[in-house]
């Protein structure tokens, strides 16, 4: 993941850079550090120092603090700054491969474990960022550096730190390569816990009416303990690599005062170089240490990262890299050759072999049984994946050939409970054609019939609608979309199951709203209420994914057609609503 | 700050652990640095024998290894508490949305409270790892450390106390008045990112159809600008915070240096104990270095917590329980209700007055946005009328217990909640000791039986997310034998519950339902006539008002027994 992340960002490369140059300049200035100390130390033991010296040295040594601070400094706003860029791009990049993934990818996951994956899992990548990664750098050339400077004054003590050298990556890839494995299922059990909990809160009025909502108090409290319980299992493995860690430090430093301190009794070492290795040991040690207070961070960026790529390599399937546009306006006729859709190579057929023709300007409604294909059909003629087998050709040009966002803007969609943003009417309705002006706002009301609705609401088309629409019953709802429809006259309309929560007069203006509707566009109808099959030149009756029929009303012969109609006739509308379902 | 002591009370001992091990570690680095110079600085003289060197060299191990453990036992118990203090918040947050009226919890966008939930509750571990815990070891490394300078010379301890209580805590207090106002703005930014992609996650068909993606990259890029300017505002106080940290913490050791130097030359102290002085200070450092981090996360601590404690504050309105509901079919009375959502919206009932009586089978019809959800809403007691009364057997409903109320209903929403869970556990929610078959015999009258056979692991098959795998008949359906699951029910309130059933099964399934369901008052809302024939009477709801449209039992109805 981490190679990942430094092969496709240019941040990322220079964030290494950047911490690099710093770590060996922090190396260099503690060396400075403690040999201008044991200098002034030593001076003062050995008695040979005036005031003089004295001041000189400690001039010395107040530059060297400074300058420390500095690069302290530098290297925390950098490292900051290139991880807040980093974050960025990665953002930018989640969110149009959204968009480029397309519902079909999306749709049966948890949207709760991708917010938590794009807010949690983004600032769990700064920590890792900005003081993970800085950490390596250091790690890898401080002790480098003073290791080095350790040899050239005492090879006896360089020795004792070469002995520890080998040990500590060891102990920390023995216990590191545990904890990653733990500290994955804790970012798992997070992104679960919170879907839990969203799902419940989305749930409680429905928990709340089978007296059930505070027995979940149990559930949240067991899933929340069992959380903690795998929070603690990966910490408790980063512990014990810290504990390793700080135990060799702690002995090699004692070791190496030990062996210094003899060496001095029998006059083999100045006082001035076993002050300054004495002062130098622990800053050897110190990145260690510190690194493995932050393994954890690492742990947790790296997970976060991973869960990031997984979202990052959904497939494409909304995309598309066809780039022609159709000339002359539209609507074309849309030819069906053989279709057939599978979710995934595994996957059974939801279509097979579907043919057909859809005439410019006509309304074709598709029909079927529940779990028919209906509505896979619909998501190919919208662009949202290409057929696995066979083809759709547009005016006689391949869909898959097809600029994929251009043919966005020749459709208007409605589907069953139509999404609203967060905002007012107006701005739901302005979202389908920014450039419209006020007059053809307040047609598109009319048209629609919005306005009737809108007259329950004192602030008219300012009213807000809250989150996903909430403050709007299905059928105010359904005509926001029908008016959005009406305001942007495309070449297609597509409406997948429209009449679903409406009521009698809805479906009326829903009806009447198909009827004008088609005179200019091609219509395509996804229904199972007959009211809105009156609307339709043609019925396409989908049945287990293939075509079981498709003509005119009068001309349909299938029992299951000839049924609904039966019914129809003795006034049994609502059974025939359910029989087309 | 107080709030998170509070939270802390159960697990005072283990907490009180978790701080003696922390600033034993601290100790216990003091102790190894000191001692170690002592014992160079003691060498450096020559002694007659090694052996004098003895107690030195024992100390300089001593504190070598136990510090590694202290330091173990410091992490250990600190992470276990917080861990524990973060689940009993996250509980607690459930716990105190769960009584809320549903007006009152919708206001909380859905997202909003995810990343309360999720991302503040995780910030708020600092408030004990990074910020109290800290502090308090803070304070005790200070004393250690100018305890032993008090040792060596007074001047030394009186200096180390002062410098490092400076350097600790009043530098890092000033940055954080500096830092606070920015953290602030950045969680509530990050609260508004969360929202917008619930948004853009749900939506994601119409959003793409619309052609509103390039809209949206458009403001997640605009939103981006401002929180990297936001950012690098706050990262360059960061580094000045952790400049003058790095820096004035070696400038305590430069000071302390001069200092010992000083009294050297005057003689007042020997060269030993100018080493020692060093070292000393130099391993105080370990201290007070999370300090700065500590107070700079202060500010967000803050904010995060005051967000959840926006939830778990919220007043539970108080009721006067006078009644219990019992098991006999309830006449309902609704006594000139009036009743809108906010003071500024429109009148969803005005003076309306409605009568269910006991036993009957009332199927109420009118238009979307007519009222028939908030109906649902007043009668199961989630929202209260704004003016008038609902009256049950006599009683008011407002003093009814609610508990037991709602355990008299049974209701299928408009758009029933399926739980992300598996198809079992979605029953037994209204019926937790249910057997096997019973759970088979109501997915059987509901004809839903034959598809759940078919699931390859049957009941235990999961349904996704909001019941995404299932479709629009087959949610209400499961919703509709979650009705007929539940017992001791004595009011069914049944939104559209046919929508989306085949014709012979929505026929079958609507025998059985009324056959399971007399005895008991059915309110039936429907959006047409269709079913007008099947029951007792029929009731317009339009314009805020109920409206009589048929009260005799048609001769039909005899065949729904049949």
């Amino acid at each position: 993941m981490f190679q990942r992340l430094i092969r496709e960002l240019r941040t990322m490369r220079r964030l290494m850079v950047w911490v690099a140059v710093l770590g060996g300049v922090t190396g260099g200035l503690i060396i400075a550090e403690a040999s201008a100390i044991a200098h002034i130390v030593a001076g003062i033991y050995l008695g040979h120092w005036g005031y003089r010296t004295l001041i000189r040295g400690l001039g010395l040594l107040l530059l060297i603090v400074l300058a420390r601070g500095l690069v302290a400094g530098f290297l925390e706003t950098g490292s900051l700054n290139l991880s807040a860029r980093i974050q960025s791009e990665l953002r930018q990049r989640l969110l149009s491969r959204l968009f480029e993934a397309g519902p079909l990818a999306w749709n049966r996951e948890h949207g709760g474990e991708l917010v938590n994956t794009v807010i949690t899992g983004i600032d769990n990548l700064e920590t890792f960022l900005a003081r993970y990664v800085p950490q390596i750098a250091i790690t890898a050339l401080v002790p480098l550096v003073i290791g080095i400077r350790v040899l050239l004054s005492d090879w006896i003590s360089a020795a004792i730190l070469l002995i520890t050298v080998p040990l500590i990556p060891f102990f920390m890839a023995l216990i590191g390569r545990r904890a990653q494995v733990e500290t994955d299922k804790r970012w798992a059990h997070l992104g679960r816990l919170g879907a839990h909990f969203l799902d419940l809160v989305q749930g409680l009025e429905t928990l709340k009416l089978f007296g059930q909502s505070r027995r979940q108090t149990d559930a949240l409290s067991q899933s929340a303990e069992q959380f903690r319980k795998s929070t603690m299992a990966s910490l408790r493995l980063a512990f014990m690599s810290g504990m390793v860690l700080e135990l060799l430090a702690s002995l090699s430093m004692a070791m190496i005062a030990v062996a210094v301190g003899i060496r001095l009794v029998g006059g083999h070492i100045s006082f001035e170089r076993a002050i300054f290795l004495l002062i130098l040991i622990p800053d050897f040690y110190a990145p260690w240490r510190a690194l493995g207070a932050k393994f954890h961070d690492g742990l947790n960026g790296l997970a976060a990262a991973r869960s990031l790529y997984e979202w990052l390599d959904r497939p494409p399937l909304a995309q598309g890299v066809g780039t022609v546009k159709i000339g002359q306006g539209g609507p074309w006729p849309i030819q069906l050759q053989h279709v057939g859709f599978r979710y995934s190579d595994r996957s059974p057929l939801v279509l097979r072999d579907v043919t057909a023709m859809i005439e410019p300007g006509e309304a074709l409604a598709v029909i079927g049984p529940s779990g028919s294909g209906k509505s896979t059909l619909l998501s190919l003629l919208l662009g949202f994946a290409d057929p696995t087998e066979g083809e759709i050709l547009v005016n006689r040009v391949p869909f898959r050939d097809l600029d994929r966002a251009w043919w966005r803007t020749q459709v208007a969609y409605i589907n069953q409970s139509p999404y609203l943003f967060d905002g007012t009417i107006e701005d739901n309705l302005r979202l389908a054609r920014p450039d419209a002006d006020d007059r053809a706002v307040a047609d598109a009301i009319r048209a629609a019939h919005l306005d009737e609705a809108l007259a329950r609401f004192p602030e008219g088309v300012l009213t807000k609608v809250g989150e996903n629409g909430m403050r709007l019953s299905g059928g105010e709802r359904q005509r926001v979309a029908l008016a959005r429809a009406f305001l942007q006259a495309k070449p297609f309309i597509v409406l997948d199951e429209p009449a679903a929560h409406l009521d009698a007069r809805t479906e009326a203006v829903l009806t009447e709203a198909i009827h004008r509707l088609k005179t200019a566009s091609t219509v395509i109808l996804v229904t199972h209420r007959w009211k809105t099959l009156e609307a339709a030149d043609r019925i396409l009756l989908l049945i287990e994914g293939q075509v079981a029929e498709i003509g005119r009303p009068a001309a349909l012969s299938h029992p299951f057609f000839r049924q609904a109609q039966r019914l129809a006739a003795q006034g049994e509308e609502a059974m025939v609503d359910a029989l087309l379902g | 700050m107080r709030s998170w002591v509070e939270r802390l009370a159960p697990y005072t001992w283990w907490a009180v652990l978790a701080l003696s091990f922390g600033v034993l570690t601290v100790a216990a680095n003091l102790g190894l640095s000191s001692t170690a110079a002592y014992l160079i600085a003691k060498a450096a003289q020559h002694p007659s024998t090694i052996l004098l060197l003895w107690v030195p060299i024992v100390g300089v191990r001593a504190f070598g290894t136990s510090r590694g453990v202290f330091r173990y036992g410091d992490r250990y118990f600190s992470h276990d508490v917080t861990f524990r203090l973060l689940k009993d918040l996250r509980v607690r947050l459930y716990q105190a949305l769960e009584p809320l009226s549903l007006v009152r919890w919708r206001q909380y966008l859905s997202g909003d409270l995810l990343t309360r939930f999720s991302a503040d509750v995780e910030t708020l571990q600092n408030a004990y790892l990074g910020l109290l815990s800290p502090t308090l070891i803070a304070v005790g490394g200070i004393l250690i450390a100018a305890g032993i300078g008090w040792v060596v010379a007074p001047a030394i301890g009186l200096s180390l106390l002062i410098l490092l209580t400076l350097v600790g805590f009043w530098v890092p207090w000033i940055m954080y008045r500096v830092t606070d106002q920015n953290a602030r703005e950045l969680v509530t930014r990050r609260a508004v990112l969360a929202s917008r992609w619930v948004d853009w996650i749900y939506g994601l068909a119409d959003l793409l159809m619309l052609n509103q993606d390039g809209a949206a990259l458009q403001w997640h890029d605009h939103y981006q600008k401002e929180w990297q300017a936001l950012v690098r505002r706050i990262n360059r106080l960061k580094g000045w915070v952790a400049g003058l940290n790095e820096g004035l913490n070696h400038l305590i050791a430069w000071a302390i240096l001069a200092l010992a130097a000083d009294l050297a030359l005057h003689h007042r102290i020997s060269g030993v104990e100018v080493s020692v002085a060093v070292f000393l200070a130099l391993a105080s450092f370990e201290a007070i270095r999370p300090l700065p981090g500590a107070f700079q996360m202060s500010g967000q601590v803050l904010s995060a917590n005051q967000r959840i404690e926006e939830i778990t504050r919220q007043p539970v309105p108080a009721r006067r329980i006078t009644w219990q509901p019992d098991n006999r079919p309830p006449a309902v009375d609704l006594l000139h209700v009036s009743y809108r959502y906010r003071e500024q919206d429109p009148w969803i009932f005005n003076e309306a007055d409605l009568s269910l009586a006991p036993a009957g089978v009332t199927v109420l019809i009118g238009e979307s946005g007519a009222g028939k959800s908030s109906l649902v809403q007043l009668l199961t007691g989630q929202v209260s009328p704004s003016a008038g009364q609902i009256v049950v057997n006599g009683h008011p409903l407002e003093n009814a217990d609610p508990d037991a109320w709602l355990k008299r209903l049974a209701v299928v929403n408009q758009h029933p909640h399926i739980f992300d869970t598996t198809l079992r556990q979605n029953l037994l929610l209204a019926r937790p000791d249910a057997s096997e078959a019973d759970l088979w015999q109501a997915l059987a009258q509901v004809e839903l039986a034959e598809w759940a056979r078919q699931l390859p692991e049957g009941l235990d098959s999961p349904v996704g997310d909001h019941g995404q795998s299932l479709s629009g008949g087959q949610r209400k359906r499961l919703a509709l034998a979650r009705v007929l699951l539940k017992r001791d029910t004595t009011l069914w309130i049944l939104d559209e519950p046919t929508e989306g059933l085949d014709l012979p099964l929505a026929q079958q399934v609507m025998r059985l339902v009324l056959t399971a369901g007399e005895g008991k008052t059915v309110l039936w809302i429907s959006h047409d006539m269709s079913y007008a024939e099947l029951v007792d009477r029929v009731v317009e709801l339009a314009e805020g008002r109920f409206r009589e449209i048929r009260t005799a039992r048609p001769p039909q109805s005899v065949s729904v027994h049949g």
